[in-house]
């Protein structure tokens, strides 16, 4: 009864002028009703991976599809079907909030009814109502995030695809977005993310993928992990699967 | 000391990264960048230097006549820190202000002098290239002429001495600018006000140093003679300039360290200054100005109506040309203005020139009923076209401007085949316009007769449809993506000097060609339009076609 949403295939990445592998042959899946929380060391490979998803990248080798479509034979569709919160926010900084945001519903073709009840709701959400009439450049870093966050989900997207989300957001904002990536996975679609929180993923994903140096070291439910180490916190298991590996 | 020089190392460094940036996406260095500059390099500024020689040469050899050399190397020296003041006035905020590296350094354990000390003198490096330029021209014109001893030293500390003083005015200046007024603080708002002041000054500058070249030695000489007010305030203002120059002429030494010791107060004034007025400014710099009034929910609720992902991204597009004080200097204003500017000077060229009257006599000259004046107006159109979209460079910057958030075009759900036809719109936006402005009056000056008129307007589209989508083509095969600093990727852009100089080579190509070979209207219409139209349209498919499968591979 769960279906596919997203999937990769023996995805390989070196950048240009490197020998080692970026990304090395990994492999995942997420379906619907699931959060995958993707973790690592910093320099493994999390920002290519997402990259390569959302068409950003192209991979050497490997196939990835997102909601049954090929990110690279179906382009179109497939970026429709996700929303894609990148690991910087300082984009568009001379567009006002609003702008961004209606920029970003054109774009993905979100009609006009849509579109301002939902920026209205989200602005709410996110405490961010009064600050959508000035420049994105006079924002603080939490609040490019959160005008970001905005700009991704604004078209109701199945996947979603979140570098980092929770960097910089107050604990309130995080707690929001916390709550909306449940809903949305109850809701029957699938959330993607990275973070260096160990806590967060603890509590609130489905499964894991631990990524070290390219390559996925583990992925499955986090009581497979643990059972396989002895009951540790996921911090400690991070601390020994790292350093040796 | 060895922090200072660390540190002008480090300044000096990110300075010439972010001018120099890097052109493609491949890691390897800009190679194409240095090509396309060392060439232009190669004809312009030699020839410019050349120029300079050519008219200092008979000036001094006169003034040496009658005894007077010292006041035309015054007149030499005043007009070269002249020329450094307004460049360090547009190159001095960026290495005191935009570059972000302050920021950072405030925390850290340095004194504030030494980060201002070796601030200067990554400026003064840049103005003693200029000065190279202009000043070892005229020196070449004066060596023949002196026979005192000590012409080398004196040589060398007056070309290691001029540029301070400018560059002490125009930081200064700056500073105080920053310090005193709030706008200032805001760099949208500082870089517009110097960006056009810049231009305006420019502009009333080259023309009088036009004049200065046509007008012959003599009347320099007679002029400067009567001592008029402008060279006693330059003399004032430039203060170490006479001095240098009675040095020069064969003073000796006395004059050369009265030279020296003004240069050297005038640094000692600049670092009390500085250490008043640099940090009050540049701490609250990155301050925006933006004090938008709060939306309210209901507002939102009306505010966004849908459009189509074309119209939407053009208008985002414009958007960021307009706001972007770079932008809006070097890819819109420049293309409104600088026709503008062209045509005017080449009518006060006339003005002065001739009696008054040449450019009446001039127009009265232009018959229509000839059927060679229709053809020459046939082909400056279409010149017109090319050379007005060569000044835009708005798509030869639309992928560079991207920098690193090029990204984004590739996760959006949108056709590259549209966001491409996007960016090249916003290239008309600003083409089509500027060709109207400068259409409107000439009709208004010449009355060409109505058909005339319509071929010609006509003609400027295919020109400037084809420079436009090559632009976008250049940049799609050469962005530069990589930049701190926006005025990397627009001023110090490999393809906008490609377009620029393009643009106007391919101007007057067609210009001269077709003012010889065309003789009546309706041939010079349709040879015109045949050789233009054939390579717009291929330069259109290729960038539509292939651009969007170089959008793919780019990264
Ligand atoms: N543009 C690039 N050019 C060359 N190498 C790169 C580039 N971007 C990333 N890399 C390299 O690829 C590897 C993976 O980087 P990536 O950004 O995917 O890591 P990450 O897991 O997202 O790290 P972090 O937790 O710090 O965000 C690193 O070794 C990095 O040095
Ligand atoms: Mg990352």
């Amino acid at each position: 009864m769960n279906i596919n949403m997203l999937s990769l295939i023996n995805v390989s990445k070196t950048y240009g002028g490197n020998k080692i592998k970026a990304v090395d042959s990994i492999a995942l899946e997420v379906q619907s009703r699931q959060i995958l929380g993707f973790i690592g060391p910093n320099g493994a490979g999390k920002t290519t991976t997402m990259k390569m998803i959302t068409g950003v990248l192209s991979p050497d080798e490997g196939r990835i599809s997102i909601n049954g479509h090929d990110i690279s034979a179906a382009p179109l569709p497939a970026k429709q079907s996700f929303g894609y919160v990148p690991d910087s926010p300082d984009m568009f900084l001379r567009l006002k909030g609003i702008e961004y945001l209606s920029f970003m519903a054109d774009m993905y073709q979100v009609d006009a009814g849509t579109r301002n009840e939902k920026i209205a709701q989200m602005a709410e959400t996110f405490e961010m109502t009064g600050a959508l009439g000035a420049r994105i450049q006079s924002y603080s870093h939490g609040m490019r995030q959160k005008i970001i966050i905005m700009g991704a989900l604004m078209h109701n997207p199945a996947v979603w695809i979140l570098d980092e989300p929770l960097t910089g957001l107050d604990p309130r904002s995080s707690f929001q977005l916390k709550e909306m990536m449940r809903q949305h996975a109850q809701a029957g679609n699938c959330v993607f993310f990275s973070t260096h929180m160990l806590e967060v993923a603890e509590k609130l994903c489905d499964k894991i993928a631990l990524i070290n140096k390219g390559k996925i070291i583990f992925f499955g439910e986090l009581e497979e992990l643990k059972a396989r180490h002895n009951q540790l916190s996921l911090e400690d298991i991070f601390m020994e699967v790292t350093a040796n590996a | 000391m060895r922090k200072f020089g660390r540190l002008t190392w480090l300044f000096l460094k990110t300075t010439v990264g972010s001018i120099w940036g890097k052109q493609t996406d491949s890691g390897k260095d800009s190679t194409w960048l240095v090509v396309v500059l060392v060439a232009s390099l190669l004809i312009f500024f030699p020839s410019m230097m050349f120029m300079i020689f050519r008219m200092f040469g008979p000036l001094f050899q006169m003034f040496d006549a009658s005894g007077h050399l010292n006041v035309a190397v015054g007149l030499a020296l005043n007009m070269s820190s002249l020329v450094i003041f307004v460049l360090s006035m547009m190159a001095a905020p960026a290495i005191f202000y935009f570059a972000r590296d302050v920021e950072y350094l405030l925390p850290l354990p340095i004194k504030p002098e030494i980060i201002i000390g070796a601030k200067f003198v990554v400026a003064l490096l840049f103005e003693y290239v200029i000065a190279l330029i202009i000043i070892v021209p005229m020196f070449a014109a004066l060596w023949p002429m002196v026979s005192a001893g000590g012409l080398a030293v004196n040589t060398i500390i007056t070309f290691l001495t001029l540029p301070i003083l400018p560059l002490v005015y125009s930081t200064v200046l700056c500073m105080f600018m920053v310090a005193a007024f709030k706008v200032f603080r805001n760099p949208d708002k500082y870089s517009l006000f110097i960006g056009i002041v810049a231009m305006i000054f420019g502009i009333g500058f080259s023309m009088v140093y036009t004049q200065f070249f046509m007008v012959d030695a003599e009347a320099i000489y007679d002029m400067l003679m009567g001592a008029p007010a402008v060279f006693d305030t330059m003399n004032f203002v430039f203060a170490n300039n006479s001095a240098a120059a009675r040095a020069l002429a064969g003073g000796g030494f006395t004059f050369q360290s009265i030279n020296i010791g003004v240069t050297a107060l005038a640094l000692l004034v600049f670092f009390v200054l500085a250490r008043v007025l640099y940090f009050r400014g540049v701490v609250g710099l990155s301050e925006s100005g933006s004090s938008a009034k709060k939306m309210t929910r209901d507002e939102i609720l009306k505010q966004t109506q849908g459009r189509s992902a074309f119209r939407s991204y053009l208008a985002k597009e414009m958007k960021l040309l307009m706001r972007s004080p770079t932008a809006f200097l070097n890819c819109v204003l420049s293309a409104v203005l600088v026709p503008v500017i062209l045509a005017g000077s080449m009518a006060y060229t006339f003005v002065i020139a001739g009696d008054g009257d040449m450019l009446g006599e001039l127009l009265a000259f232009i018959d229509f009923n000839e059927p060679r004046a229709s053809a020459v107006f046939m082909v400056i159109m279409c010149a017109l076209g090319i050379f007005v979209a060569g000044m835009t460079s708005i798509t030869a910057t639309s992928i560079s401007r991207e920098g690193r958030n090029f990204f984004v075009m590739k996760y959006l759900p949108v056709h590259y085949r549209v966001q491409l036809a996007a960016k090249a719109a916003s290239g008309f936006a600003v083409i089509i316009p500027a060709i109207i402005l400068i259409l409107v009056p000439l009709q208004i000056f010449l009355r060409a007769p109505l058909f005339i008129f319509l071929g010609g307007a006509v003609l400027t589209l295919p020109g400037a449809v084809f420079l436009n989508y090559l632009g976008l083509l250049i940049d799609l095969a050469k962005p530069k993506l990589d930049w701190d600093n926006e005025q990397a990727a627009i001023k110090n852009n490999a393809n906008v000097l490609i377009i620029t100089f393009g643009g106007m080579g391919l101007a007057a190509i067609i210009g001269v060609v077709g003012v010889f070979l065309l003789r009546t209207p309706l041939l010079a219409f349709v040879v015109l339009f045949v050789i233009t139209v054939a390579p717009a349209a291929a330069v259109y498919r290729a960038a539509m076609l292939k651009g969007a499968e170089r959008l793919k591979g780019l990264h």
